[in-house]
């Protein structure tokens, strides 16, 4: 059963049309501006948040990997938020 | 099976968990505050587990919760999980361009989150066929693996957790926007595609950060698109 429904969503898919391609990458980018909202809703978390896209898009420029851009986008956003607790 | 072919399978799985797991940043708090609500809620840690293994839809399961607790209709509670899960009607044909017959990936699909979509879309047309299968196993197990022991930990252990390292909690999802961007970056590659994308980004933002986060994603969406779309045509007239 779960073959033959496959089959179909497979036929169905291969006349896909283009706004239908268009919208996949436009989610990706409204999943990222969903995701931009900090938690904790502070100018701090703004900062980090700022930071820490910044620091992401500047080492995938360097590397253009995936892995390390968001590891070092979450230490620049980790380490704003960090120097929030530690001053205030 | 060769062996070569075997050697090729694993590459691929290892190398779909190793892509994934900047999701785990963002997937384990988030599991972690369900499971806590969950439990908060008056659902056994076991059956907060059960609902994270088998319906798997991050905001779906919070609200479910919420309209089981409050007492919701049934019939309500199914029609609005629909309604926020309308999006993956888009998901699927975006992605069934790099998938083939074989009938495994329909039950994988039940591990299709927006992230794994979004991984995905990104790296599967830029795999070899025979690897596909492979890298969207690891990567999708390794999801739903993190957000069923996210809810566990939330369930079993999460006051004390979240009490001792509050700062963690508020770090690790960050992962989530910071994975995004890498994926989308590359996919600037003109201004019709940076205007669409720009507009969504935007759009999304401002919805969020006004309290209205499930409408955030299909509206800007809609926005960026139509944006594409009318600079295109316009585009067109000039030429």
């Amino acid at each position: 059963m779960a073959g033959e429904l496959w089959v179909a969503v497979m036929v169905a898919a291969a006349a896909m049309p283009r706004w239908l391609g268009v919208l996949g990458p436009v989610m990706i980018a409204a999943m990222l501006g969903a995701s931009l909202v900090p938690a904790a809703g502070t100018l701090n978390a703004w900062v980090a948040t700022a930071v820490g896209g910044g620091v992401t898009l500047l080492v995938w420029w360097k590397t253009k990997s995936l892995g390390w851009p968001v590891v070092w986008g979450v230490v620049a956003f980790g380490v704003v938020r960090f120097l929030n607790f530690v001053v205030l | 099976m060769s062996d070569q072919a075997i050697s090729a399978g694993g590459r691929a799985w290892v190398s779909g968990v190793r892509d994934a797991t900047p999701l785990l940043g963002g997937y384990i708090p988030v599991a972690i505050s369900f499971g806590l609500i969950a439990n908060q809620a008056g659902f056994s840690s076991w059956e907060a587990i059960i609902i994270s293994l088998v319906i798997y839809a991050g905001a779906s399961q919070f609200l479910f919760v919420g309209m089981v607790a409050s007492g919701a209709p049934l019939w309500l509670v199914v029609v609005i999980t629909l309604l926020i899960n309308a999006r993956h009607l888009v998901y699927a044909p975006n992605l069934a361009p790099w998938l083939n017959g074989n009938r495994w990936w329909f039950w994988l699909m039940h591990g299709l989150t927006d992230q794994v979509f979004a991984l995905a879309h990104t790296r599967l047309p830029a795999l070899p066929p025979s690897e596909r299968l492979g890298w969207f196993t690891g990567a999708m197990l390794l999801a739903w693996f993190s957000w069923v022991g996210g809810t566990a930990l939330g369930a079993f252990a999460g006051q004390e957790l979240t009490g001792r390292w509050p700062l963690l909690n508020d770090v690790m999802p960050f992962a989530l926007p910071a994975l995004f961007v890498v994926l989308l970056a590359p996919r600037f590659t003109s201004w019709l595609w940076a205007a669409a994308l720009g507009c969504a980004i935007v759009v999304a933002l401002l919805f969020a950060a006004n309290g209205l986060p499930n409408m955030a994603i299909p509206v800007a969406a809609l926005l960026g698109a139509a944006v594409f779309f009318v600079m295109q045509s316009n585009t067109r007239a000039e030429v």
